[in-house]
């Protein structure tokens, strides 16, 4: 089956050997010289979680099922959300020299930025699917589910990534919009909290949020406490589709503009 | 039709737009909106390349000269798909290695040996063909007991070396290339001159910008001069180096 031209063209399949050599310099650089490795990155957001469980579950007393798990699993796929686009953000500003000396495509590098954050995340998933066993003692059947969704996630990423990128060349002070951003949609998506601890008059927030049923549908795939119905399972998606194509439309007819403006 | 054309110009046009103080942050253009200003600095329109039509075939060598800023490096940026025209068309048949900047992508942490492979593939070659000829890079680079060890332990000179062997030892039909022959030390620069040279006897299609009328001499049967953004010439290497250095001398 041949996959149609445009979908080829948005996810670079035929310069597999540049992202492989782009993907491998990074990671290279990242963990090269350092005994813990790519550990260290997942160390971060694991620290985070357990602080995250000590203050709402040991000290404050939230009622929640699988605490553990719940925090470890949210925390482990915001961070990656959030570590992918902080790195995107001045992704283009910083290829300047290749991008205006070579012709490659710009959303090449936003691939390689999501390749390099997916290894991460990969690994921080088996963190959690060990603290899931080690918690609970068994594993989920929703877990079959965890493929979908992370991959809703990396797509989502992939769009925001190529926004914030193109925003930033025009909009040096991007940054700090941003990290407001993604610290109101931080507390606007149940990772700490449940779905059902929402009241009903706020709910609507959660449709409004690419993130509002993908992170409790990530949740569940560990925890077995399902707590999206059918629809909600498959807004991610729909997130997916209208992100890309707005994302695609910015590759296709601004890149020169954002070349030149570089 | 002796020889196919490789790259065509019909009335090619490249105008960019420049802003003097563009506001450069979202919070200024919030505030300006507010303000009920939309567009903020003032929008200055320069044309690099006025109407440029020109043809060249393939296993021709062409050298094109002209003054800073008349569009020179513009014109081998539109060859090579970094810029697209404000107007007219470029057609270009084969694939292309731009030697615009040596070593463009080099990474310091990296070895001499990654980053011939991690070139090529930004210069847009696939696995094998990198690893056909990455002997030859090294062997040519003269680096070869350098080659494991990060770049950053390089001088530029050897930077420049291994830039160009990479492009140069890679098979694109057609090689573009800026200025880059004065590098490296006079026995290196010569062995650059030389390897054009094979590169043009074995068939490849060569455009040149050079300030330095003897390279232009040395090889280009052809030559294009530009002035402020059109072609004022465009014919055999002699005369259009006296084009060229009458439009050097005179004062603007």
């Amino acid at each position: 089956m041949q996959i149609p031209a445009f979908l080829a063209h948005y996810f670079c399949t035929n310069k597999k050997f540049l992202i492989y050599n782009m993907v491998s310099r990074n990671l290279k650089i990242k963990y090269r010289r350092s005994y813990l490795g790519i550990f260290w990155t997942v160390l971060a957001p694991i620290s985070t979680a357990f602080i995250y469980f000590l203050v709402f579950q040991v000290i404050m007393k939230v009622k929640q099922e699988h605490y553990l798990v719940v925090v470890f699993s949210g925390i482990l796929a915001w961070n990656f959300f959030v570590q992918c686009l902080s790195e995107s953000v001045s992704l283009y500003v910083d290829s300047t020299s290749l991008l205006t000396k070579v012709p490659i495509p710009i959303h090449l590098f936003n691939l390689v930025n999501l390749m390099v954050n997916s290894v991460t995340f990969i690994v921080s998933i088996f963190v959690v699917l060990g603290v899931t066993l080690i918690s609970m003692g068994t594993l989920s059947k929703q877990l079959l589910l965890l493929p979908y969704f992370m991959m809703c996630l990396g797509l989502i990423n992939y769009a925001f990534s190529i926004l914030f990128s193109s925003l930033f060349v025009f909009f040096r002070d991007l940054r700090q919009v941003i990290a407001i951003f993604l610290q109101l949609m931080f507390y606007g998506t149940p990772i700490l909290y449940s779905k059902s601890m929402v009241p009903d008059q706020w709910r609507w927030i959660l449709n409004l949020n690419p993130m509002g049923h993908l992170i409790p549908g990530i949740k569940a795939c560990f925890t077995g406490v399902v707590e999206n119905t059918f629809a909600e399972n498959l807004s991610p998606l729909l997130w997916v589709i209208a992100l890309n194509v707005f994302a695609f439309s910015i590759v296709k007819s601004a890149r020169n503009h954002i070349v030149e403006n570089l | 039709m002796s020889s196919q054309v490789v790259i065509r110009f019909t009335d090619v046009s490249k105008s960019f737009t420049f802003w003097s103080d563009r506001r450069q942050s979202l919070k200024t253009w919030l505030v300006d909106l507010m303000r009920g200003r939309f567009r903020s600095g003032t929008k200055r329109k320069i044309e690099v390349l006025k109407g440029i039509s020109f043809e060249i075939s393939e296993r021709e060598f062409v050298a094109i000269m002209g003054v800073n800023g008349t569009g020179k490096s513009t014109t081998l940026k539109l060859i090579s798909g970094i810029y697209e025209p404000t107007s007219g068309q470029i057609e270009i048949n084969g694939k292309i290695a731009p030697l615009i900047e040596l070593g463009a992508g080099f990474d310091a942490e990296l070895s001499g040996y990654e980053n011939i492979l991690l070139n090529a593939a930004v210069l847009g070659f696939s696995r094998s063909e990198a690893l056909s000829c990455i002997d030859k890079i090294i062997e040519f680079s003269e680096l070869t007991n350098l080659i494991d060890m990060p770049i950053k332990n390089y001088s530029s000179g050897m930077l420049v070396r291994l830039g160009f062997s990479i492009a140069a030892h890679l098979s694109a039909p057609i090689l573009l290339i800026d200025e880059v022959l004065a590098v490296g030390d006079v026995g290196f620069s010569q062995k650059c001159i030389l390897k054009v040279e094979e590169l043009y006897r074995a068939g490849r299609t060569i455009v040149l910008v050079s300030h330095s009328p003897e390279s232009v001499l040395q090889f280009a049967k052809r030559t294009i001069v530009l002035s402020a953004g059109t072609k004022v010439f465009d014919g055999p290497t002699p005369e259009g180096v006296a084009i060229y250095q009458k439009l050097a001398t005179e004062p603007v």
